[in-house]
This record gives C-alpha cells, structure tokens and sequence, in this order.
C-alpha cells in the first residue's frame, strides 16, 4: 500500500482523465455509460425474450446477467493487456512504475461498469422480485473479480511488449471462453464430467455465482469461488515476480 | 582535455556511468534478431551545480544517455551509481502523456503528476505554470485545439516547473514563438545558475556552448572527447566536416564513413588530417592551392592522406576526387601522380592563359576536360611566350 500511496494522485486523476478524455471524443460523453449497456441489455432481452422465446422461463435475466458480467471481464482484461504498449510514450520517457498503467486501466473499466451494474441490479430485483441476503456477498465477488481482472491483466500487460503477437492469442482465447463460459446456457445443466471441467474456468465460476446471488437469491458456492481465489494468487504472484525481474528491461521492449 | 580524463567540479558526486554499454535488437523476427549497439563503454561522472552538454550526430548515443540517466533504461553492462540516497532525476519531456481531448488545465495537471509532482504541490504551482506559459486565454479549452506552437508552449512550462535536482533536458529548447523562446531561454539561463544540475541535449551549439560549462562528445556511443565548450565543438565541427567530404569521395554516406572501423577513434582521424595538413602546407605539393583555392572540394593533401590511409587499409583504393567529381581510383601511387600532373597542368594553363588557378579548376570537372586541358597545354607551350 505503501507504493501505490506515492502515486495515489497521479493514479486517481488518471482514471479521470482517461474517464472524460474518452467521453469528449463523444457527442454525449457520458450519457453512453448508460445508453450503450441499456441498448444492450434491451436488444437481447428482445431479440431472446420477446422474438425468439428461447430458454424458458427466466432465460433472459439469466443471459443477460451473463453477458453483462461477460463484457465487464473481456473488455476490461484486453484493455488491461494493452495498457504498457498504449502507455509507451510515458513509459519510454518517464521513470514511473510500470504497475500503474494496467492498474489504471482496471480501475477505469471498473468505474465504467459501476454504472452498468446499477442498472443491472434494479433489472435483476425486478426481473426475480426478491433482493434478499444474497445481495451481501456481491461486493465480496465483485472484489474477487476485479482482483483477478487485474492479475490477470497485469500478467498479459507484461506479455504484450515483449511478444506483440500475445494480443492476437488472447482474442482468440476469449473468443473460446466467450463459448465455454456458460453466457448462453447453464454449465450445471450439462453432463457433470463436462461441466467440471468447465467449471475450472474461473470466468464460467464468476458468472455462475453473480447468477446465484442476482437471480436465485442465494449465496455464490465457496467451493467452486476457489478456483478463481486461486488463480488470481497464482497470477498476482506470478505478475509480481515478473514485473520485478522485468521493470529494468521493459522500456527497451517497448522501445522496439 | 580528452575523453580519457574525467571532469572535475567542486560540487558533490551524485551519480556516475561506470563502463557502461546498452544494445537495442531491432526487428520482430522468431528468425532473425539484430543488436546495435547504441552506447559502448561509456564512463561518466555527475556532480551538482554542474551543467553539462552533449553533442553528437542523430543516433550517436543522447537520448539513450539520457533515458539511462533517468533510469527509464538499465545498462546492459557496467552499472549507473547513485551516490546519493533518493536522487530524483527527471528527464525534461515536451506535453509527456498529453491528451487532445483535455483542456490545457487538465493536461498541466495530468503533466505534472507524471513528472512525479504530488497533488498539493501541483496546485501549488499550477497557476505559474499557466502563466509562464501565456496560454490563460485558452488553458480551459480542449488541447485539439491548440496550435503546435501553443502546445509545446504548454509543454515546456509543464516540464520546467516539475524538476528535480538533475534536470535532463532533450532537444526541448527553441519551443513557440520569438517571446515565448526568450523566455524559455531565460529560464534555462536560471535553471543553470542556481544549484541545479543540469544535463542538456540539444542541436544548438551556440546556445550550449553559452549555458554548459562542459561539453561530452559521443561518436558511435562512445565519449570521443569532454572538456570546455569552445574546444570540443571546434573539433566535432572538424571531424563533422571530414566526415562529410570523405563520405563525397568514397562515395559512401556519412554514416557508414562514421561506422567504418577505421575512424574508431575520430579523435585520432583528425589528428592524422591535421598533421597531415600541416606537413603538406609545409611542404611543396599544391601549397599554393590550399591557401587561395577554395574550389576544391575534396582532394587537397592532408583530405587525401587520410582518404589514402583510409581506403589502403580497407581495399588497396584511392579516389581522387575533383569539384565533386572522381577522376581518378586505384593503387595510391598512381593516383598520386596523376594528381600531382594535374596540379602541374593546372598551373601551367593559369600561367599561360592569364585564367586563374581557381576557375580552371572549376572547369575542369571530368576526365574530358583534363585530356582538354593536356591538349591546350601543348597546344600553348608550341607557341612563343609573349
């Protein structure tokens, strides 16, 4: 906590920079915050829930609760990942910590998706009518999440400048975890030895439980939360060792 | 002084360059992997109060001194000592993580916190800064809109107020307009005289032979030589000029005569052009054209030893080369010869056609006009001398 106090106010007026830098580039800024995941939410709700009834009772909020959460992971982590390359103009001038930059860009998408998931939870007390116990273990997820969205983030972040072609692996990574990830169908209705090894997917866990909590009123299951608990240490780690082994070269990569 | 003897200063040591060296690879190929070697070898010592410059042609090694000095880049051998516990070093850095979308506040803010000032002390100095800058008009609205010159106005004013006790400073000066350059140069002037250490980079020699009491020459990211100001930038301008009329000879482009192992030592290179131009002035051959004839371009005596010395050592050649053109290339002896009858030619046809030496030799600018000139010699020397 100590590093990260000697640049709390670079990185807090950073995020909200970037925060209006990127509405101003818009007719109206802000208001796409929540025009953009509102349009979303209506189109699929009425494409799945009005046009085509798929799914059955409560297939849309179970959808759209996947997908939204599915958009926060994905966007956030292929951000993150590209954070030291966007940052190579500072980073090549400037002596900062390197950290700064993916974690900048987690928090950034993490206040966007605030915002998103307002709207989400009012959707989701509507759409279940019950706002139950439950709704206090969604900080503590919500928390997990952003953890491993970081670590994870940071890890690839490192990658990238080192080996450009990491962003082409990683889109096709989540374009495989966009399917495996339970957005369109329910991981536990599926033949257990197929779901178990779905389940060692952290996202498909993550998604799983805010569907336990937001939809069904009942707590996330701590079992399966281990997984995620444990890649995001494992990450994190990992991400820490080589960002100390690494800092001293990274300018020189990104300078290629 | 030479680049083997270190400065002195009184100030305190803060921070040395001991052998260092740093390679970049270029080229993403799993295949093919390039190194260049941007500094080699290179010692340097810091202390405070100094102020410091640094000359060298583009991809001498500067900036990349700079960045080490900054620790935005580690050496790959040798190693940087900072001989002072929290030495803040700060590369001066024109509109460093500017965003159109911003208005001038907001990027002066942003500017300065990635400078490595904190929130209080930006405020501190934000309204100085803006106007230093001159920009109060216009500092709340969208940098997009800002011209080029307003921009680095911004920039400078941003990078001049988040300094830190050594200030590395990289081609930022002659920013905005005539005011606004007087004016970032009067803050240089004041930055130099208090007690803040200085490191500067920068194309204008005038301006730095002004402001630093030392000047550090890189060549092929070496220190080739370090001493007053006046000194150094007259043989950098010397070895630059050689550079230049032995890249027309060779027919090579000044980078490769720079690379060429032969002007390792480019110190040494305009030792030998230097002697050898002193022994030639000295000397019988073509004295008198070195001092009246400034149309040759290329081949008068102390040029073509080291031409001579460069190319026997490479390939055996010699060129001889005339108002830009090559008349002649092969064994040294030969080339001499032709040369030396052709000074001969010369000066007998100034003599006889009442011409001077200058303008014959602006004619003759090829082989032909040298058979010409053997012909209207003969032809003149048939005739009784009035």
């Amino acid at each position: 906590m100590k590093f990260l106090r000697g640049h709390r106010d670079l990185l807090l007026y950073k995020i909200v920079a970037d925060a209006r830098s990127e509405s101003r580039q818009l007719y109206m800024g802000f208001a796409w915050w929540i025009i953009e995941p509102a349009a979303h939410m209506l189109v699929l709700y009425v494409i799945f829930g009005l046009i085509l009834e798929r799914g059955g009772p409560g297939f849309v909020g179970f959808l759209l609760v996947g997908f939204v959460f599915w958009r926060w992971i994905d966007s956030s982590v292929k951000r993150t990942a590209q954070s030291l390359v966007q940052a190579r103009g500072i980073l090549t001038q400037s002596n900062l910590p390197k950290w700064l930059f993916p974690l900048s860009d987690v928090l950034s998408a993490g206040l966007r998706f605030a915002v998103i998931l307002i709207l989400l939870v009012g959707f989701a007390v509507l759409y279940s009518g019950q706002f139950g116990a439950a709704y206090w273990y969604l900080p503590a997820l919500l928390l997990l999440n952003l953890c491993f969205i970081f670590a994870l983030g940071m890890l690839l972040a490192l990658i990238v400048p080192y080996f450009p072609d990491a962003r082409k692996v990683i889109d096709n990574a989540f374009q495989l975890l966009f399917f495996a990830s339970g957005i369109f169908f329910d991981i536990s209705k599926l033949d257990s030895a197929v779901s178990d090894i779905l389940y060692w997917n952290p996202i498909a866990v993550f998604l799983s439980g805010y569907r336990r909590i937001l939809l069904d009123g009942v707590p996330p299951d701590p079992q399966t939360l281990m997984i995620p608990l444990f890649c995001t240490i494992f990450f994190l780690a990992l991400a820490a060792v080589l960002y100390r082994l690494l800092e001293q070269s990274l300018a020189k990569a990104l300078l290629r | 002084m030479t680049a083997m003897e270190p400065l002195t200063s009184n100030g305190e040591l803060l921070l040395s360059l001991n052998n260092v060296s740093l390679s970049y690879s270029g080229g993403r190929s799993l295949f093919k992997r390039e190194c260049h070697k941007v500094l080699d070898g290179l010692n340097l010592q810091v202390h405070s109060g100094q102020t410091l410059g640094i000359v060298g042609r583009n991809g001498a090694g500067k900036s990349t001194l700079l960045k080490l000095l900054a620790g935005v880049l580690q050496p790959d051998e040798g190693e940087v000592v900072h001989h002072c516990d929290d030495l803040h070093v700060s590369l001066l850095t024109l509109q460093l993580g500017f965003q159109p979308q911003l208005t001038g506040r907001e990027n002066a803010i942003l500017g300065c916190l990635l400078m490595g000032l904190s929130r209080p002390q930006v405020d501190a100095c934000l309204d100085e800064i803006i106007a230093f800058s001159g920009l109060d008009h216009v500092i709340d609205q969208p940098l997009a809109s800002y011209s080029s010159g307003m921009r680095a106005r911004l920039g400078f004013s941003v990078a001049y107020y988040a300094q830190a006790e050594i200030v590395l400073i990289d081609e930022v000066l002659g920013v905005g307009d005539h005011e606004f350059r007087l004016k970032s140069r009067e803050a240089m002037f004041d930055a130099v005289c208090s007690d803040r250490t200085v490191i500067l980079v920068s194309h204008d020699e005038h301006f730095m032979a002004e402001l630093c009491e030392t000047i550090i020459w890189l060549e092929n990211g070496r220190c080739v030589m370090q001493g007053p100001p006046h000194e150094v930038l007259e043989w950098y301008h010397d070895y630059d000029h050689l550079v230049k009329q032995l890249a027309q000879g060779l027919q090579m482009t000044t980078e490769e005569v720079r690379r060429h192992p032969a002007n390792a030592d480019p110190l040494a290179r305009l030792h030998i052009f230097r002697q050898g131009l002193k022994r030639e002035r000295e000397g019988n051959i073509a004295t008198r054209f070195l001092e009246e004839e400034s149309g040759v371009k290329f081949y008068y005596p102390g040029h073509r030893e080291i031409l001579s010395a460069l190319l026997v050592e490479e390939c055996g050649t010699t060129v001889w080369v005339e108002n830009t053109h090559e008349l002649a290339r092969g064994e040294d002896h030969a080339v001499r010869e032709a040369f030396l009858q052709y000074e001969d030619l010369l000066a007998s046809f100034s003599r006889l056609s009442k011409v001077r030496v200058k303008d014959v030799r602006a004619a003759a600018v090829s082989q032909q006009l040298v058979s010409s000139l053997h012909t209207l010699v003969k032809h003149h020397r048939s005739k009784p001398v009035s």
